[in-house]
């Protein structure tokens, strides 16, 4: 199992005492497998996924199990934190310009990781990072390396984001809403993008996304989320058929279906 | 200590410590002021001294029963001195205040009331003071028209004026944009009169907390002035003078004839800068 | 860039203009005739004085053909001569400006150090004991005029402990720092609050931002996130910050000067306005203008290589 959360409960204080986050979350990612968290805005999904980094909001206290790759994230020490978020674990967020520095060239945003974290060296590091600038197809990279993040559209610099992503070799990656702040087009190359990557590397994605249909379509299961626990846990393809809770049905009753998507989405891939 | 650790401190534990701590410091700066004030007014019926008595047997006398604070160069009390020095320190950073209101507020207004070039050319005036490092203006001021105390409010009354003024621009701006002003307007009520009974009066919290904070500011200016001799003259015991006339004392290791009255500034300074800032709160509720 | 740099320029050269025009006509808003004040002291009024003054400012000309010839010496590095003195205004200015242009240069190196460093600590324990003390006692420093923490500083470190001297400005270079050292702390002193208070908001702001968070979510340690990412992205507004009070001191040494006694420009300021000098102070104001316009220029212009966004903003504009 790539991604353990067992019972995860998350409170941080507030001035009537303490909020309530996460409810007993419980959810997992194995080898090779995408796996949709689906919810609306402050469902905890994003924490969900943050707490597989220990990456906690300010003061909040937690309680139950989160594990990736058989370490445990929740009860370990800082080594172990710093061992998944190095090497294990990749997050990609959905604002692209906002998660790399805009004061710094792509090429020093990229390549941090390696260097400063790994300690590569840095024309090794470029190296590197230009190879899989390749793989997500960017090209001109010594161009790219030298510019600035306001120089470059959205759609280019969340494949940066993924190349740099993957510079470390995670086995997991987690998905924050990576495609939603995209444009249409630019949307279906990324999704399209992050499946090859998937399949070519055998890793593990937990896909967290708003859009219900998207999550159906391209995941292998599906888990709602609502006011911080799971509602429903299903296989994609049955999660529009059969529905179990009322509030996935509403959420599917709410969009309207296209029944070809999921044939242009594979196509696409 | 991690980033975690960092991010992990609240953001609002300033203000709750602000809160926490103001009720005695924010009542000891007002008897402070009091006290200031009090000196200010009745300094020849509480100071022990004349503040010009000279005793050229207790020169630099170090403090005592007869003299609490001791005697400066000439043997006059600095007890005394200080007190007496209240008023024209006080009186001193109230006129500037006052002509630096009615220029600042008198261009604000207009300029937020007719906008248009009128703002610009103004804006452009206070932008050109602005650039005008601090003091200089004040210094030429003070070069053409020759030290003393008047030229010394004046120029630096000028040097505060744009600060004022923007303030007053902001301000107005915000009130103007109310509906009332229009429902005045269209009742037919004219501008001069709308400013003077309408929006002057609202204006007019914001504007005194703002002020207090910088009568601070404005006390500190002048000191410096009548420190370097361009304002105050001598046998005045205005604070910033006294410092200067004291300087002599500290090289040969007399402090009290400087550090008193450079003290009493900083004090009052502290204390109006609380007392200021507790009142900018609370009269600016409106924003 | 350029278009930038030419832009700033012209803004510089249009201000030094209207300043230079303003402290030029100060003659004409003195008591009295502008010759009697030219020449200050009633007692060296002499048909011959009065024939030198003329003659010097082109007193019988048309106000602006005054100006525009008294510009054009200064332009030519003609000062105009002090009739204290009795020697050229330049020569009296380059005498003086090396102790006043040390001065602040120390001060500069104390307040950028020592404030940064302050508003860093503060930034990282906000909330906590480090922070409060910090903001209170920069708060307090700042409440208290500058003359009285410099006579302060005079008496316990130079009188009481005898470590500084307690005046002037030393002679070689070893005396010269030893003798400016307590200046340059008072006139540091002032500045801090600013400073500190500027680098801990914007630090305090940068923390909050996603690359921030993202850096940590791949484990970027402490350190590194504080240097790379929150102090790296808050030199815009430091270095602005710090530029700015850099150009403010350059033309407020005047009060720290006195109170130690040094010979530099701004003890010449306070001599020439108590004698009547008035092409002294001209001249030194000038200077105060126009090193307070270049710094600042220098500051903007310095932005955009720490934040290349703002290039773009400003070509936008």
């Amino acid at each position: 199992m790539l991604l353990a959360i067992e019972d995860l409960h998350l409170s941080v204080p507030s001035p009537e005492g303490s909020r309530q986050i996460l409810r007993g979350v419980s959810l997992d990612v194995s080898e090779g497998e995408t796996v949709g968290l689906v919810g609306e805005s402050g469902s905890g999904k994003s924490t969900t996924a943050r707490a597989a980094l220990r990456l906690l909001p300010e003061r909040a206290s937690l309680s139950g199990a989160v594990s990736v790759c058989g370490h445990d994230v929740a009860a370990g020490d800082q080594a172990v934190v710093r061992k998944v978020r190095s090497e294990l674990a990749a997050m990609i967020f959905q604002e692209p310009r906002a998660v790399l520095n805009p004061v710094r060239r792509i090429g020093s945003s990229a390549t941090e990781r390696l260097v400063h974290v790994h300690g590569v060296a840095k024309d090794e590091a470029r190296r590197r990072i230009a190879a899989l600038f390749g793989e997500v197809g960017l090209d001109d990279t010594d161009r790219l390396l030298r510019a600035y993040p306001h120089q470059l559209s959205g759609g280019m610099l969340q494949r940066v984001v993924i190349a740099a992503a993957l510079s470390t070799g995670p086995r997991l990656l987690l998905a924050d809403e990576a495609t939603s702040a995209l444009d249409v087009t630019t949307q279906a190359e990324v999704l399209a993008l992050l499946r090859r990557l998937q399949r070519e590397r055998e890793m593990g994605v937990l896909f967290i996304t708003h859009d219900l249909q998207l999550a159906a379509a391209y995941c292998d299961r599906v888990y709602v989320m609502k006011d911080g626990a799971v509602v429903e846990h299903q296989k994609a393809g049955t999660i529009f058929v059969s529905p179990s809770d009322p509030y996935t049905k509403a959420l599917a009753d709410a969009v309207p279906r296209l029944p070809q998507r999921d044939d242009t989405m594979e196509a696409s891939a | 200590m991690t980033i975690d650790d960092i991010g992990a401190r609240t953001a609002s534990a300033p203000v709750a410590d602000r809160r926490r701590r103001s009720p005695w410091t924010f009542r000891a700066c007002l008897a402070i002021l009091g006290v200031a004030v009090a000196a200010a007014v009745f300094a020849p019926l509480v100071a022990p001294y004349a503040p010009d008595a000279t005793d050229f047997s207790a020169i630099w006398a170090p403090p005592g029963p007869a003299h609490w604070l001791g005697t400066d160069q000439l043997g006059r009390d600095i007890l005394s001195r200080v007190i007496h020095g209240a008023r024209p320190s006080l009186l001193g950073a109230i006129a500037l205040l006052a002509f630096a209101t009615v220029l600042g507020v008198l261009i604000g207004v207009v300029a937020a009331w007719r906008r248009g070039w009128v703002d610009t050319v103004l804006a452009r005036i206070t932008d050109v003071m602005f650039a005008f490092p601090g003091l200089l203006f004040v210094v030429l001021i003070i070069a053409v028209f020759d030290r003393g105390p008047a030229t010394a409010v004046i120029g630096m009354g000028l040097a505060f004026a744009p600060l004022i003024a923007k303030f007053t621009r902001a301000i107005a701006l915000e009130e103007l944009a109310r509906p009332y002003v229009d429902a005045y307007r269209l009742q037919g009520v004219g501008g001069v009169q709308l400013i003077g009974r309408y929006l002057l009066p609202n204006l007019m919290p914001t504007l005194v907390g703002y002020l207090v904070v910088l009568f601070g500011e404005g006390l500190m200016s002048l000191a410096s002035l009548n420190f370097l001799g361009f304002g105050a003259q001598p046998p005045s015991s205005e604070w910033g003078l006294m410092v200067q006339e004291g300087r002599a004392g500290v090289i040969q290791g007399v402090l009290g004839p400087a550090l008193v009255p450079g003290l009493t500034i900083a004090v009052v300074v502290v204390a109006t800068n609380v007392v200021g800032v507790r009142l900018s709160d609370k009269l600016a509720v409106r924003t | 860039m350029a278009a930038l740099l030419l832009r700033r320029l012209g803004a510089m050269v249009l201000t030094l203009a209207i300043s230079s025009f303003v402290i030029f006509v100060a003659i004409y808003a003195a008591p009295g005739d502008p010759v009697t004040f030219l020449i200050g002291n009633p007692e060296n009024i002499t048909p011959e004085r009065i024939a030198a003054v003329r003659a010097e400012y082109h007193l019988d000309q048309p106000l602006f053909v005054q100006y525009a010839l008294w510009a054009q010496g200064i332009l030519h590095g003609d000062l105009g001569t002090s009739f204290y003195y009795q020697q050229p205004v330049s020569d009296l200015l380059s005498s003086r400006l090396p102790v006043t242009l040390t001065l602040v240069a120390m001060a500069t190196v104390l307040f950028v150090v020592l404030g940064v460093s302050l508003g860093v600590a503060s930034a990282l324990s906000r909330g906590g004991r480090a922070d409060s003390w910090i903001t209170g006692g920069t708060t307090f420093v700042n409440s208290v005029p500058n003359f009285v923490v410099a006579l302060g500083l005079v008496s316990v470190f130079a009188v009481q402990l005898r470590w500084f001297p307690v005046a002037g400005e030393g002679a070689g270079f070893a005396g010269r720092l030893r003798h400016l050292t307590l200046p340059a702390v008072a006139l540091a002193l002032g500045s801090l609050a600013l400073i500190s208070r500027v680098t801990r908001q914007t630090m305090v702001e940068q923390q909050t931002l996603d690359h921030v968070e993202a850096a940590r979510s791949y484990g970027l340690g402490t350190w590194a996130i504080v240097t790379r990412h929150v102090l790296r992205n808050s030199l815009g507004p430091v270095v602005t910050m710090c530029g700015l009070t850099l150009a403010g001191m350059l033309a407020g040494t005047t009060v720290i000067e006195s109170v130690f006694g040094i010979s530099g420009v701004g003890n010449l300021l306070v001599e020439s306005i108590n004698t009547h000098d008035f092409a002294v102070v001209q001249a030194i104001l000038l200077y105060m203008v126009l090193a307070y316009m270049v710094v600042t220029m220098l500051v903007d212009l310095i932005y955009p290589l720490l934040d290349a966004r703002t290039l773009v903003r400003s070509e936008r504009s």
